[in-house]
């Protein structure tokens, strides 16, 4: 009897200890496929949802391709049905590691981690490996990270005919403002 | 004399021309979700159960489609309105008047299911009926 409620005491401890969870529902990625001297190809999407587990590192992030916002409706319209495809592939996820993550060390100096993980956008998935700089003040985690993508990467096919006037590396941002929950 | 306020036309026409085609690619096109019918009418307990026993059905029964949704307010900020607890709402609109366990129906166009936080995401959308 005793020994079962030790095992339950630890299990408890355990999981209060070990499943520390930072989370959002409002994080931010902005992406910009603009050439100069062409039309401006940008979005962002404010309604990223990102889980970090401050004992081991593990970072998951998922974002709906529909809520992406284009200043014109239909570059949004061509983005969704003939670029990502969102009827069939609504989502972009990445599944995780903020490799050697150490939540003692996180202060409000800017600290930069190695992220790496899978990323999967238009139901292709691709290990991406970026850095992450994480600053921690008034209990909010700000993570913010850039790294470029590659449509083809993705099976993303662009038309010869605009070819010239959407970029091959396009530039990602993401901000993601992290609270203990 | 004549010759210049030909010119003058051609080049006022011209200019509208231009004008009207660059208002058009950067503006049209934009859907107006109140002017369409309601595709389906659910709860919001309902379409939770439904994404969760199965995504790629339910992907392929609400995606883009305006729907009508009826549910609790569990939280609450001007531009979002979460019933349920499982149901995100982006409001088209900035909303003050509604509060935190108010029975509300909203129109909107679903948008997705983040099976990471296991909620539904609707967005677009306006206030059809709340209660007092």
């Amino acid at each position: 009897m005793k020994k079962t409620i030790i095992i339950f005491a630890l299990l408890l401890i355990g999981t209060t200890v070990f499943s520390q969870k930072m989370i959002t529902r409002n994080g931010k990625i902005t992406f910009e496929a603009s050439i100069p001297s062409f039309e401006e190809i940008k979005a962002t999407n404010s309604t990223v949802s990102c889980i970090l587990d401050e004992a081991t590192g593990d970072f998951a992030a998922l974002v709906l391709i529909k809520s992406f916002k284009f200043k014109a409706p239909l570059m949004e319209e061509h983005f969704n049905e003939n670029y990502m495809e969102s009827n069939l592939f609504p989502k972009a996820t990445f599944k995780g590691k903020i490799l050697n993550f150490d939540a003692k060390k996180l202060s409000t100096a800017s600290t930069t981690y190695e992220l790496e993980g899978d990323l999967t956008i238009h139901g292709i998935t691709k290990k991406i490996k970026t850095k992450i700089n994480l600053i921690l003040t008034g209990g909010k985690l700000n993570t913010t990270a850039n790294f470029d993508i590659k449509p083809q990467d993705y099976g993303i096919e662009i038309p010869s005919l605009v070819k010239d006037k959407i970029a091959k590396n396009i530039d990602t941002r993401i901000n993601f403002n992290l609270e203990t929950q | 004399m004549k010759k210049l306020k030909r010119i003058i036309i051609a080049i006022t026409i011209l200019l509208l021309i231009g004008l009207s085609t660059y208002y058009y690619i950067m503006h049209a096109g934009a859907r107006d979700l109140s002017a369409e019918e309601s595709a389906y009418t659910v709860t919001a307990k309902d379409i939770t159960i439904e994404f969760n026993t199965n995504i790629d059905d339910s992907n392929k029964k609400y995606l883009e489609k305006p729907i009508a949704i009826t549910g609790i307010v569990t939280a609450l900020t001007p531009t979002q309105i979460t019933i349920d607890k499982t149901v995100i709402c982006n409001l088209k609109n900035p909303q003050t008047n509604i509060e935190i366990d108010q029975l509300i129906s909203l129109k909107g166009r679903v948008i997705g299911y983040d099976d990471l936080m296991e909620e539904v995401k609707i967005d677009q959308c306006i206030i059809i009926k709340k209660s007092l």
